[in-house]
């Protein structure tokens, strides 16, 4: 197995304090290839950070163990964690964390400085990264004299100086404008291509996921819920948590009953019947007359002219969110509220009446427990 | 782990090693010297509690004891409000506020033991600048220092004059934290400058007020600089007080005798601490 | 009259009785230590004279100079020490967990408030059979001591408000946690490190009764203690030296308390007084 894979074997992590008792990692185990580009994803308070403190050496596991490698860096049998020094591993933070006392040459030096490297490989590696950053006429400045983007560019810098062999970022863009994280994503994902530095990246924004990451891991509250490639994720959600939580807006997720009719299958929500195609068919079977979720995404739906056919439903419309490129109508249905994401200005005004079509091939079954019954 | 925890007795060892050593051994020290006959020149011997039996036949002690806490009381309420008044004024925006700050410093700057002297020149009965004052005015001279209740009214303002600086210090820093919209709330709802005061500032700064008029007892009960130099306990012990009483012990080199009395300031001065640690929510500061 | 006036008269009240109430004895006390004989008010034989300041400085068997010079050099240890020492201290209460760390904070602060009196009786014993007593040693260490808890007050303000992400950084960077402390957290906060070296320099410059009672003579007696014990040689309290001695001493204390006064503040607020 290579240097620079990553394996996290049943890690668990709790945090006792005077007050409580918070379990913030519950039986993860990931492994995480060399060279990848990997994303952990999931909702503030879930437990990233604290992943990524372990992987760091910043934090020891409660139980399980990681391996770099080779090499066991933390076990929580033997009690055994090496430090981040040790490791080997570079980290950039989501307030940057950068030194405000030193400027910015220092700051990138500081890695170098503290492993007591001489004066002029110092010289050269900062000039060089900067370089490689963009950052070569702002090596003077204190960091408190620099935009958002100049200093995640600094925390970059000081990460890859000393070549990690990992390399940690916890939610690196979140504090920038909408603008600024687009554009220094496509440069993050271009320098981790170049570097081929094995990376674990954290973030509770999906787009960025879906952008960035080879392959991505979803957390919840602790518990690993899905790893995979950013679009097999998003197209076959393990669980409705998942579900929801790829894709913006949300998947719509609606109280069904199976039925069975002649032998075809149909999911009976409110008072509007969706017949499904073989594949959902087969699966559903065993579930006569259940139960169940049915998972739509709001780009799954299309208006219809007339409500010509069995295939087309009628709803009214109570909300229209226009977003420039994009039209969100909120409609109900029963007493389900359903949203439906159009390309195209439909020309809708609240109070409305519409007819739309289901895609039915990309309906998703989940039992009343969350789970994909087509997986 | 281990070597954050490591880490963490490396860090605190050298505090806990010095404060131990010097303040906490010392105390119990004084508490165990407190329980024999220690007395230069004679043999030293074990007596219990004889020596809080003999406070009780001290009639200098409870004197001592009388006057440290009314010294204690009236100090400690005047330097509250003139505090209160300095804070508002250091408080507010004006031309060269930073060398009103600064002159409001000096008196708790420099050693108590030069503003004592100051002021024991300025109470003297022939020269000083006192009765030079009062005597222009209405041609009278008051024996500052000679009578109980003038050494105490001088003592008093003297003490005032040091210590009032530090309260106001410590109520600006409260004053500070009161949000500036409570004033606009209030300026809104009509209240006048003496209304915000009373409903505004003053409930506000409350929680400071108290912390620092318990720190300032505190203090205030261990007084011993400026009477030392000022009046040196006289007239007739009517300003000795419970730190002198002990002290002088201590130079007669009874040990024993004035561990007690030392001991016994120990307990009050502990007590309000305690309160002053209960009352001055440093748990949550601390954590 | 309206509220701006009046709010502005009380100001200008406010000031004027700060200055007055706070400086009229600092400005005695100059008179008097540039004055021939300190009686002038009522003979009305007011005269200049630098006689004081030569006398003080020069005489050697005043001591004046050995108490300043001991009062620095004492002080100055002291006061370092114990900002170093709260440091570390600090450093350990803001950054790691453990058990009992309440129990530290609070009982430090408790101790502060011990006392002089009820420490000293013993620290005399504990000297006297160190042999201690009337050297520098014997003042130190009880300084450091004594004013740790103010050190430690102030400096955990300080360091309790560095994010931990800062330490983080650090740590990934390879550092230790001494380095840190001396290369990121130190620096940081410097102004709460100043704050503190001046304020327990004083506070150790300003010590009396420990002094007092450890000491014996010149060779390490500080100037609160020589100020205070300053005898003439026909036992009239000798005025014209001790207030001369006390505006030679109080300079550098006054020049701290007027140029810093902004690091003192903060210092004794841990912060929360701004500008
Ligand atoms: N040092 C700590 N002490 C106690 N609880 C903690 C600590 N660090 C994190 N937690 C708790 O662990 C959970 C996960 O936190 P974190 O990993 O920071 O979440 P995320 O980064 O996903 O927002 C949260 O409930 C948080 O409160
Ligand atoms: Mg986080």
């Amino acid at each position: 197995m290579s240097a620079s894979t990553l394996r996290i074997i049943g890690l668990s992590k709790e945090f006792r304090t005077l007050r409580r008792y918070v379990v913030a990692l519950r039986d993860i185990n990931l492994t995480i290839r060399e060279g990848e580009f990997f994303v952990v994803l999931g909702p503030s308070g879930c437990g990233k950070s604290t992943l990524l403190n372990i992987l760091a050496g910043l934090e020891k596991p409660t139980e399980g163990e990681i391996w770099f490698g080779e090499t066991l860096v933390a076990d929580a049998k033997q009690k055994r964690s090496l430090t981040p020094k040790e490791r080997n591993v570079a980290m950039v933070f989501q307030s940057y964390a950068l030194y405000p006392h030193l400027n910015v040459f220092e700051n990138i030096a500081f890695p170098l400085r503290i492993a007591k490297r001489p004066k002029e490989e110092i010289k050269k590696g900062v000039l060089e990264v900067a370089r490689l950053l963009a950052i070569e006429n702002l090596l003077s400045a204190k960091p408190k004299e620099l935009s958002g983007g100049q200093r995640q560019r600094v925390a970059i810098a000081r990460a890859i100086i000393r070549h990690p062999s990992v390399f940690l970022l916890d939610e690196p863009l979140s504090n920038l404008d909408a603008q600024l994280r687009v554009r220094l994503r496509e440069e993050l994902k271009n320098l981790q291509r170049s570097l081929g530095v094995t990376t674990v990246y954290v973030t509770h924004d999906q787009a960025e996921a879906m952008t960035l990451g080879d392959r991505i891991a979803i957390i919840n509250q602790g518990i690993l819920q899905q790893v995979g490639d950013p679009m097999g994720v998003y197209r076959h959600p393990t669980n409705t948590f998942v579900a929801r939580f790829m894709g913006t807006p949300p998947m719509n997720l609606l109280k069904a009953k199976v039925l069975e009719q002649s032998g075809k299958v149909y999911v009976k929500i409110e008072t509007m019947t969706l017949k499904l195609d073989e594949t959902t068919s087969r699966s559903l079977s065993a579930l006569k007359s259940s139960d169940v979720i049915v998972g739509i995404r709001p780009e799954d739906i299309k208006l219809a002219e007339q409500a010509s056919s069995a295939r087309m439903f009628a709803a009214s419309v109570r909300f229209v969110e226009r977003l420039g490129a994009d039209f969100i109508l909120y409609v109900s249905i029963g007493n389900n509220k359903v949203l439906i994401k159009l390309h195209e200005d439909p020309g809708i005004k609240e109070g409305d009446k519409i007819t739309f079509s289901i895609d039915t091939a990309k309906v998703h079954i989940f039992d009343l427990n969350g789970r994909n019954i087509r997986k | 782990m281990n070597k954050d925890f490591r880490d963490t007795i490396i860090f605190l060892s050298p505090l806990l090693l010095f404060v131990s050593l010097f303040m906490l051994f010392p105390v119990l020290g004084t508490f165990w010297l407190s329980l024999w006959r220690d007395v230069a020149f004679l043999p030293r011997k074990f007596v219990g509690l004889a020596n809080y039996l003999r406070l009780f036949k001290d009639t200098q002690f409870w004197q001592s004891m009388i006057f440290t806490l009314i010294f204690s009381l009236i100090s400690v309420a005047i330097e509250m409000v003139l505090g209160i008044i300095v804070a508002l004024v250091i408080n507010e925006r004006f031309h060269l506020r930073g060398a009103i700050r600064g002159i409001s410093l000096l008196p708790w700057a420099i050693p108590a033991i030069i503003g004592a002297r100051i002021w024991q020149l300025i109470y003297r009965y022939d020269y000083g600048l006192a009765n030079y004052l009062l005597g222009s005015v209405s041609g009278v001279s008051i024996n500052w220092l000679g009578t109980s209740g003038g050494a105490m009214f001088s003592l008093i303002l003297a003490d005032v004059w040091r210590t009032t600086p530090f309260v106001a210090i410590i109520i600006l820093a409260g004053l500070q934290s009161v949000p500036e919209e409570l004033y606009k709330q209030a300026r809104v709802d009509g209240a006048n400058l003496f209304q915000r005061f009373v409903k505004v500032t003053l409930p506000s700064i409350k929680p400071v007020v108290i912390v620092a008029l318990l720190f300032r007892t505190i203090d205030a009960l261990r007084v011993f600089d400026i009477i030392y130099v000022i009046t040196g306990g006289g007239p007739g012990g009517a300003t000795t007080s419970l730190s002198l009483h002990s002290y002088k012990y201590f130079l007669l080199g009874d040990f024993g005798y004035g561990s007690t009395i030392s001991f016994v300031l120990f307990i009050i001065a502990f007590a309000l601490a305690l309160l002053y640690i209960r009352l001055g929510r440093f748990r949550e500061i601390a954590l | 009259m309206n509220e701006e006036q009046i709010k502005k008269l009380l100001l200008a009240v406010g000031i004027v009785f700060i200055v007055v109430f706070f400086l009229f004895p600092f400005g005695w006390m100059v008179i008097v230590s540039f004055s021939a004989s300190p009686d002038f008010l009522i003979k009305g034989n007011l005269s200049f004279t630098l006689s004081n300041y030569k006398d003080i400085l020069s005489i050697r068997s005043l001591h004046f100079l050995n108490y300043l010079k001991n009062s620095l050099i004492i002080s100055g240890i002291a006061a370092l020490s114990s900002a170093l020492i709260g440091a570390l201290a600090a450093y350990a209460i803001s950054r790691f967990k453990f058990a009992g760390k309440m129990l530290i904070v609070l009982g430090v602060l408790a101790l502060s408030m011990f006392p002089q009196i009820s420490i000293v009786g013993y620290l005399y014993k504990f000297m006297t059979r160190l042999r201690l007593i009337n050297t520098y040693s014997a003042l130190i260490f009880p300084y450091i001591a004594y004013s740790l808890p103010l050190a430690l007050w102030i400096l955990l303000s300080y360091f309790s408000r560095i994010p931990l992400e800062i330490d983080r950084a650090a740590q990934v960077d390879g550092a230790s946690r001494l380095q840190i402390l001396r290369k990121v957290i130190l620096p940081i906060a410097l102004p709460g490190f100043v704050s503190a070296v001046l304020l327990l320099f004083m506070f150790s410059f300003n010590e009396f009764l420990f002094a007092l009672m450890l000491t014996t003579d010149f060779r390490a007696r500080t100037v609160p203690v020589g100020i205070a014990l300053f005898q003439g040689l026909h036992g009239e309290i000798p005025w014209g030296y001790i207030m001369s001695a006390s505006v030679v001493s109080t300079i550098p204390v006054i020049l701290i308390a007027l140029l810093a006064q902004r690091y003192i503040i903060q210092g004794l607020t841990g912060g929360a007084v701004k500008e």
